[in-house]
């Protein structure tokens, strides 16, 4: 992958646009077209700099433009992909984490670290048709690909609805199956709501990573077919999370005076 | 005070007791904008615990953004709000949920011509002897900062502009309007950040507090650049919401 990537990156010296700045977009380039993928090895600076016959500042000061930005890390000297091209059917379309994490060509599994039956806390209420005073089964998850903790979900699962859940082997298989193997339930609608939250110090320690870093919290709501409700669901990952929203014009047209955005 | 409870027979600290219960009792309602919140001296009577534990509290709360202190006057719960916007869609406007009628506030703190930023220039697609309008201000609704946009348009699109064009509108009616162009194309990417100093004081927040970063393309036809912008907005206070199915 090392070899091919150095063949990948190109620059162009005649252009006006700074040469780290070129190595900065041609990396990313790579990503977002899938050449590169999470925990790819990138080139050293010598190799690059040899490679691109650039000064291996220009390298130095690219890589260090995608460390601030989180987009690659470094771990023992050596320099790795840390974006996740984590299509953004994750945030805005029915998907599962496990099928995104295998897609993505990870090997995924799950472990589940907790289970108890407990009360929905009030800030996961976020829809009308959940009853906060009902008893729920909360199931925490751990997601992994290649055994790297990516993501970390809270699940309410109302306890009237699945009776002796907690019990089933189903611990490091993927929920929604289960569910439907189960109790014939599949996912019809929902809602997810975005936030940003720096990571808590708990989080942080499931996901191997640092505390306070920003990352995206989603709290998701699913029915089934005849508009039950199937569970609610925080997750949070540290990945370096992106995802893009496109409008056309139809959705321009629709622009308001009043609109929240384009002030 | 009664949405207070303390159990000192617990191992969690009384200052996130006191924090958490605050939190809890604004987030059910049971304390509203511009409520205020017991002295030090009251919960330390109350509950027999020091004023330094109380101090803590509050003292995260007010880094939260969830309640004020004010001089010689007392604690109030803050007017901040969590804005809930959808990400799709530009007709559900009414479903900022209990935010119908809001105040809109565009403050602008920059306007200026400028062509040294590397990444903006990239971005529009401009060459080393071209600039851009760089217009950055800070929106509030209902008084409470929301977000922080940073506009930049190419100066060759844009004749004649002046600060006044960005203060008075929108963003689409000064494209449309003014220099009739038609936008074709918007993508809109989003990450998550942890704010600058300057940032956070703009906003009204801590520093590192978490934000959604959201860099936004404007096309017209052929895919010409016509704008970049910017938007940070606070983390935890604004939520983006999807609709499935």
């Amino acid at each position: 992958m090392k070899q091919s990537l150095l063949n990948f990156i190109k620059i162009d010296k005649r252009q006006s646009s700074p040469i780290h700045l070129q190595i900065v977009h041609a990396i990313k380039q790579l990503a977002t077209d899938r050449k590169m993928n999470y925990l790819d090895e990138l080139p050293s600076i010598d190799e690059l700099s040899q490679t691109l016959k650039v000064s291996p500042d220009e390298v130095r000061n690219a890589y260090q433009k995608l460390l601030v930005e989180n987009f690659i890390r470094f771990d023992d000297e050596k320099y790795y992909v840390n974006y996740i091209n984590f299509s953004s059917d994750y945030y805005i379309n029915v998907s599962r984490l496990y099928e995104i994490i295998s897609d993505l060509g990870l090997t995924p599994s799950i472990k589940t670290i907790k289970k108890k039956i407990t009360s929905l806390p009030i800030h996961l209420a976020v829809d009308p048709r959940i009853d906060p005073n009902e008893s729920y089964v909360l199931l925490k998850r751990i997601y992994y690909g290649n055994d790297i903790p990516l993501a970390l979900m809270d699940i309410y699962l109302p306890q009237a609805t699945y009776q002796g859940i907690e019990k089933m082997p189903i611990d490091d298989k993927p929920l929604y199956e289960a569910i439907f193997a189960s109790y014939q339930k599949m996912i019809s609608s929902g809602r997810r709501l975005m936030s940003v939250v720096n990571l808590s110090r708990d989080d942080a320690k499931h996901l191997n990573a640092v505390r306070d870093v920003a990352s995206y919290q989603v709290v998701s709501v699913s029915f089934d077919q005849h508009k039950n409700l199937i569970d609610i669901t925080r997750s949070i990952s540290t990945m370096n999370q992106y995802f893009e929203v496109e409008f056309d014009e139809h959705d321009i047209e629709r622009i308001t005076k009043n609109h929240f955005y384009y002030i | 005070m009664d949405y207070i409870t303390i159990d000192k027979t617990i191992k969690k600290a009384l200052y996130l007791q006191i924090k958490d219960c605050i939190t809890e009792a604004i987030k059910q309602g049971i304390l509203s904008d511009n409520d205020r919140l017991p002295t030090e001296s009251e919960l330390c009577e109350v509950f027999g615990i020091s004023d330094i534990v109380v101090k803590n509290a509050y003292k995260l709360l007010v880094k939260q953004g969830l309640i004020i202190r004010v001089q010689g006057s007392g604690t109030y719960v803050s007017t901040r709000k969590i804005f809930k916007f959808p990400l799709k869609g530009f007709d559900r406007i009414n479903d900022f949920s209990h935010y119908r009628y809001y105040e809109k506030e565009k403050h602008i703190i920059l306007f200026d011509v400028a062509s040294d930023h590397e990444l903006v220039m990239d971005m529009l697609g401009l060459t080393k002897d071209e600039s851009y309008y760089v217009a950055k201000y800070v929106v509030s609704i209902d008084r409470a900062e929301v977000m922080l946009q940073t506009l930049y348009l190419p100066k060759k699109l844009y004749p004649l502009l002046v600060m006044k064009d960005i203060e008075l509108n929108t963003l689409p009616e000064l494209i449309s309007k003014k220099y009739a162009r038609k936008t074709k194309r918007i993508t809109n990417g989003f990450s998550p950040v942890n704010l600058s100093s300057s940032e956070a004081m703009l906003l009204n927040t801590y520093k590192g507090a978490a934000a959604h970063r959201v860099r936004t393309m404007l096309y017209a036809y052929k895919d010409q650049k016509i704008a970049f912008m910017e938007t940070l907005f606070l983390g935890e206070y604004t939520q983006f919401e999807v609709v499935l199915g």
